[in-house]
């Protein structure tokens, strides 16, 4: 009888806890900005936002930037420089300095025709731990997404969600069964097969009772000769 | 009939040995044990020497200590052979709080004072163990009281008090004589004083308690003496000390927190305590850890020791401490009125006694000549008298220990033996290359192409000459070795031998010292102490080979990466890892270490270069590299990798070159923990990991290509979810671009965890908390079937990311420490080294630990050798690589490469230290040690005499044929 509520409290206490970490989670949003190596300290230039919530595993999203002329003669000539191009995702409620930073080479993003390919790694628990960049490749589906052709006055971004996978663990269940079945293999073939001694080893005892006799049989000759 | 029966047994008998031949004996023969390995056991750093009443004098004199390791030993004075041991477990239920001997009887008390245990002295046997329960306090301290009548009502009792309490216990019937249930006490402890009476101290944050107790009883003599004092009882350490016969005995407790002394009277009519710096008695060593307190025999002596340094001191009946006489080194009682004085200066040490009587003290006269104490030995921490039939206090048997975790023992005027347990506290190992032998060197210098064809020739034969005359040297030399030692054959050089099996085995203490070992018998070759040098707080030393000893005439070079001792900015120390030399002064940074390695880099000496990362993102170079080559080279192409095991925040960087220096610059970063998340191991793989194969060839004859990612490194957090579950995170990301590419959670598992990582795949093995078993999870990464186009790789052009192939596996073990086996070129099958809590080290072939093994296989997958799959590892005992001789706690393993593919050396430290071989795919490249050559010798003979005979029958057979 006391086992109801108990169950009913810890339940309770799960579900608040995850409400908790999922309402901590909804608070926070993405943003991602860009600069460029050439700079001497980073100054990053905000490209987009993303709500946490929007994130989906496995879902791409989208953002266009228009970029200046001067933005974009800075990406070609870094370009040219064969100098490195970075990305940076914070989350809002964080302090400057905490964020996560990734990069590729210029060139990539001009070869790309400014198509920007942005991975955002979460977590198990939907945390972003590390953001990549590069190129997209012209094959990629996720190009159909874009709103607008590629262009060298915009750059435009496919955003994807990664997740954690998870680990498998050792398959004893299906190790398990597969025992029993081999099992009842084994019990129906023996059931199945009532026949006699000799009708089941007849292939092994002929031979060895022709061996015999033949062998017994030549030696006997030579006696009786005799 | 007869015939048939015999041809009928023929046939029997030949498919018994046919059979018999089909399977491989993969066991050793009991002669095999011990001739391609060893182990070695040790106990630790004593923490307190008992002597058993029972045993002085006898003919086998057994010592027993406890240590910091959590083991109970006993060991034979005449030789320093471990008599017994018993290893506890490795965290607070295995501590040991106190031990003493009564009777027969050794007890340990343990699990923070709630358990006592007790041993026979002479075996080590368990015998019986009471379970005191409680709540869980912090420690305790036992003594021990021996009968004093015949009395079947008297008995050899110990009493034990804990946080919760007072108990005493009959040795022999393990049953509670009596005790008094006394709560809310942080540390208690209780002693004997010399009139047979319990007394019992108490200690709490701001009060000190003493009960006088009968030890018969358990009734209180008097009333308790509560006295408020400022005392830290995790920090303090107290003893009983009796001024003077007739005078009540005194409670002196040393607080580490204040560095105080204090002093407080056991008699009713006490007084306040009686308060004393330990600065105002002497000059006196700051280190706040490992301060020993001692009481002497002699009435109203006791000793304060710390690093080197011992105050001998004395209470005076109104409760007043004095100092007696400072030493350098450390006293100890050898008769009730006589000190023993270990004294240390400059490399020497020397022993003393002195007479306290009610004159005073009578000035240290010397009994013995100064012997050798060398500055590896570090410091003497405690000297103990033993009591023998050949010693006193003018011709003492003492042994004694330093804070370099040396144990020695000294007695009629020499150090009989010593053991050196900082082997059983290495961190960091490595398995060295010995030098080419002088002979070998000449060959290599032999055919150098350098210069004209006259100089040329002239070397060569020069060369020739020199090495005659060493092959001349090297014979005389053995010859005399010979005629001495009666051995002719045996190689007394540190010089390699043919098949490189002959090593070096470094060994590196989170205190600085470093021990190099003969890999054939773990002999100790050298033994030298860093100065100053410590492990960092969150990682052991590192250790980086520069120069091996293959490039005579230069001696190889090594160093190694710490912190210092005081200010904990990174030090760097250069030695030969051959002959132990340290190689000039160490290198002394600014600031904390970040990150090090080794660069790929050789300068015309052959020495590779090492980078030191700092806290400014400075980096140093050693040695330093100047050409503008080389400077352009590493702006291309030196990466560095670092995750702060604190934030779990992961960096790259890239070097600049700024202001005749070199600056990281920070390219990517990843915050792999959040709150509560830890880091908890990091593996990127081996600097020269030989991969044989790039692929797999299947069934269908498609192949499956590796994905060899050279700059991968795994990197495992633990944490526990919103409903206070643990949970396991790995993940697999390229140190130079940042990019994750494996990225695996583990619900319901937590560490302790091992992390492989070799070829294409990785390794993990964890506890499942949900099944209570170790786990190993297996990853493996191919590319898929496309052949790639480039020779070599290259993490900034290559954006693919790989196919994962994954699968776990139970263990019926837990994992101490877990390695793969190397050899020269990856062709080998590979087996992953397993260092269990048993003490076993197994051995398991990786095509067990395979993701790719079905359920059911296919025609196809069994035609392509996949076994079934198994979630259960199987615990085959003839994998079981130390077969019986047991090593425990092993903390890491180090393989290394022998000159013969089929051969990965295998080194295992912890507690115990074990070397042995293994051969994945047996030793297909070599005969076998059993191989018959007698054998083989005669049936060539025969056969080439049989082949000879035949010749000439079958010439004379075809010239009759040819006269028919």
């Amino acid at each position: 009888m006391m086992e109801y509520p108990l169950k009913y409290a810890q339940i309770c206490m799960v579900l608040g806890s995850l409400f908790q970490a999922y309402a901590q989670d909804i608070a926070k949003a993405v943003s991602i900005s860009h600069c460029l190596e050439s700079e001497i300290k980073l100054q990053c230039e905000k490209l987009t936002e993303f709500s946490i919530q929007s994130l989906r595993i496995n879902q791409t999203q989208t953002f266009s930037h228009t970029l200046t002329p001067a933005e974009r003669n800075q990406i070609e000539r870094a370009s040219n420089k064969n100098e490195l191009y970075f990305i940076r995702a914070k989350l809002d409620n964080e302090r400057d300095s905490t964020y996560i930073q990734s990069f590729c080479k210029a060139t990539d993003i001009v070869d790309s025709s400014f198509v920007l390919g942005v991975i955002l790694n979460v977590d198990a628990f939907g945390r972003p731990y590390a953001v990549e960049v590069g190129p997209v490749d012209p094959a990629d589906r996720r190009l159909l997404l874009l709103p607008e052709e590629p262009s060298d006055g915009t750059l435009l971004g496919l955003v994807t969600v990664l997740g954690s996978q998870s680990a498998p663990t050792p398959d004893v269940e299906g190790y398990r069964k597969k025992l029993q079945r081999e099992q009842a293999e084994k019990k129906a073939a023996e059931s199945s097969d009532n026949r006699s001694f000799l009708s089941k080893y007849w292939m092994y005892i002929v031979p060895v009772v022709l061996f015999m006799l033949f062998s017994g049989g030549m030696q006997g000759g030579p006696q009786g000769g005799g | 009939m007869d015939s048939q029966l015999r041809s009928l047994l023929n046939v029997i008998s030949c498919l018994i040995v046919l059979c018999s031949l089909a399977k491989v004996i993969q066991a050793i023969h009991e002669d095999q044990i011990g001739l391609h390995d060893w182990s070695l056991q040790f106990i630790g750093r004593p923490i307190e020497v008992l002597l058993s009443a029972s045993q002085s004098g006898a003919s086998r004199s057994l010592v027993y200590t406890y240590t910091e390791q959590n083991v109970l030993a006993a060991i034979d004075v005449n030789y320093g052979e471990i008599a017994w041991r018993q290893v506890f477990e490795n965290n607070a239920n295995g501590t040991i709080s106190s031990a003493v001997t009564v009777g027969e009887e050794i007890c340990v008390l343990l699990n923070r004072g709630r358990s006592l245990r007790c041993y026979d002295s002479l075996t080590g046997a368990f015998k019986w163990e009471k379970w005191f329960g409680g709540k869980s306090g912090n420690s305790g301290s036992c003594v021990g009281i021996t009968k004093t009548t015949e009395s079947p009502k008297d008995a050899n009792r110990i009493v034990c008090a804990n946080s919760d309490g007072m108990y005493a216990v009959n040795t022999k019937t393990k049953n509670t004589l009596w005790d008094v249930r006394s709560p809310n006490i942080l540390k208690r402890y209780a002693f004997a004083s010399h009139s047979g009476e319990l007394v019992v101290v108490g200690i709490n944050q701001d009060k000190l308690t003493i009960k006088r107790l009968s030890s018969e009883t358990g009734e209180a003599k008097e009333n308790d003496i509560e006295r408020s004092v400022s005392i830290d009882p995790l920090r303090s350490e107290c003893r009983l000390v009796q001024p003077a016969s007739q005078v009540s005995p005194f409670v002196i407790c040393y607080n580490a927190a204040q560095r105080q002394l204090l002093s407080q009277s056991s008699g009713e009519s006490s007084r306040e305590p009686h308060l004393i710096s330990v600065h105002e008695l002497g000059e006196f060593p700051v280190e706040g850890k490992n301060v020993s307190l001692q009481n002497l025999e002699t009435d109203g002596l006791f000793s304060l020791s710390a690093g080197g340094v011992s105050l001998l001191l004395q209470i005076h009946p109104n409760g007043e401490i004095k100092l007696v006489q400072r030493f350098v080194g450390s006293v100890t009682s050898c008769s009730g009125t006589e000190v023993l004085a270990l004294e240390v200066a400059n490399k020497r040490a020397t022993l003393g006694t002195a007479a306290f009587d009610s004159r005073g003290f009578t000035t240290v006269s010397l009994t013995s000549e100064p012997f050798s104490f060398p500055s590896a030995y570090g410091n003497a921490q405690r000297a103990v008298f033993i009591p023998r039939k050949d010693s006193s206090c003018a011709k003492p048997s003492v042994l004694f220990w330093s804070d370099s975790d040396v144990i020695g023992y000294f007695t009629q005027g020499k150090i009989l033996w010593q053991r050196d347990e900082a082997l059983s506290t290495i961190e960091t190992a490595a398995i060295v290359d010995l030098p080419i032998s002088d002979i070998e060197a000449l060959v290599e210098q032999e055919f150098e192409e350098k210069g004209s064809f006259i100089v040329r020739f002239t070397k060569r034969l020069l060369s020739q000459a020199l090495q005659l005359k060493k092959f001349a040297e090297v014979i005389v030399r053995r010859l005399q070795a010979g005629l001495r030692t009666g051995k002719f054959f045996q190689k007394d050089q540190l010089e390699r031998d043919y098949f490189n099996t002959h090593k070096i085995i470094v060994g590196i203490t989170g205190k600085g010292k470093i021990v190099g070992m003969d890999s054939r018998n773990g002999n100790i070759l050298y033994s030298l102490q860093a100065e100053n040098l410590v492990s960092p707080k969150d990682r052991p030393v590192q250790f980086y080979l520069q120069r091996t000893g293959a490039h005579a005439p230069f001696p190889s070079q090594a160093v190694i990466v710490g912190v210092d001792k005081k200010t904990g900015d990174g030090v760097l120390f250069f030695f030969d890892c051959v002959t132990g030399e340290e190689l000039g002064p160490a290198v002394r940074m600014n600031r904390p270490i970040l990150q090090s390695g080794l660069i790929p880099v050789m300068t015309n000496d052959h020495l590779e270069a090492i980078f030191v990362l700092d806290e400014d993102l400075n980096v140093e170079i050693h040695p330093a590299l100047d050409s503008a080559e080389t400077a352009e080279f590493l702006t291309r192409t030196l990466h560095i990798f670092y995750t702060d095991p604190r934030t779990g925040v992961t960096r790259g960087f890239r070097v600049k070159r700024m202001n005749q220096g070199w600056k990281a610059v920070e390219l990517w970063n990843s915050t792999l923990v959040s709150h509560g998340e830890s880091v908890v191991a990091v593996a990127p793989k081996r600097p020269h990991d030989a991969v044989h194969s790039q692929g797999k060839v299947l069934a269908d004859r498609r192949v499956l290509y590796k994905y060899i990612n050279p700059n991968l490194v795994a990197v495992v957090v633990e944490g526990l979810d919103d409903v206070k579950k643990p949970y396991l995170k790995m993940v697999g990301m390229d140190g130079i671009t940042g990019r994750v590419l494996i990225s695996q959670t583990y619900r319901r598992a937590r560490g302790p965890c091992q992390l492989i990582h070799a070829e294409n795949w990785l390794m993990l093995s964890y506890w499942n908390e949900k099944v209570r078993q170790s786990e190993i999870n297996v990853v493996e990464m191919y590319r898929g079937f496309d052949k790639p186009n480039k020779t070599y790789f290259s993490s900034l052009e290559s954006h693919e990311k790989p196919n994962i192939s994954t699968a776990s596996f139970r263990l019926p073990g837990f994992v101490d420490a877990m390695k793969d086996s190397v050899t020269v070129e990856g062709i080998t099958y590979k087996d992953i080294i397993v260092a269990l809590s048993s003490g076993s080290i197994m051995r398991i072939p990786k095509f067990l630990l395979d993701p790719r093994r079905p359920m059911i296989p296919t025609q196809a997958e069994r035609e392509e050798g996949l076994i079934p799959y198994a979630p259960e590892l199987p615990m085959v005992t003839e994998n079981i690589i130390n077969y019986y001789k047991k090593a425990y706690r092993i903390r890491g393993m180090v393989t290394e490469v022998a000159g013969l593919e089929s051969l990965s050396l295998v080194f295992a430290f912890g507690l115990d230290l074990c070397f042995t071989r293994v051969t994945p795919s047996a030793l297909f490249d070599v005969l076998s040690d059993s191989f018959d050559y007698w054998i083989l010798s005669v049936v060539m003979l025969v056969l080439t005499v049989a082949s000879v005979i035949v010749r000439n029958l079958a010439n004379a057979k075809a010239l009759k044929h040819a006269w028919k």
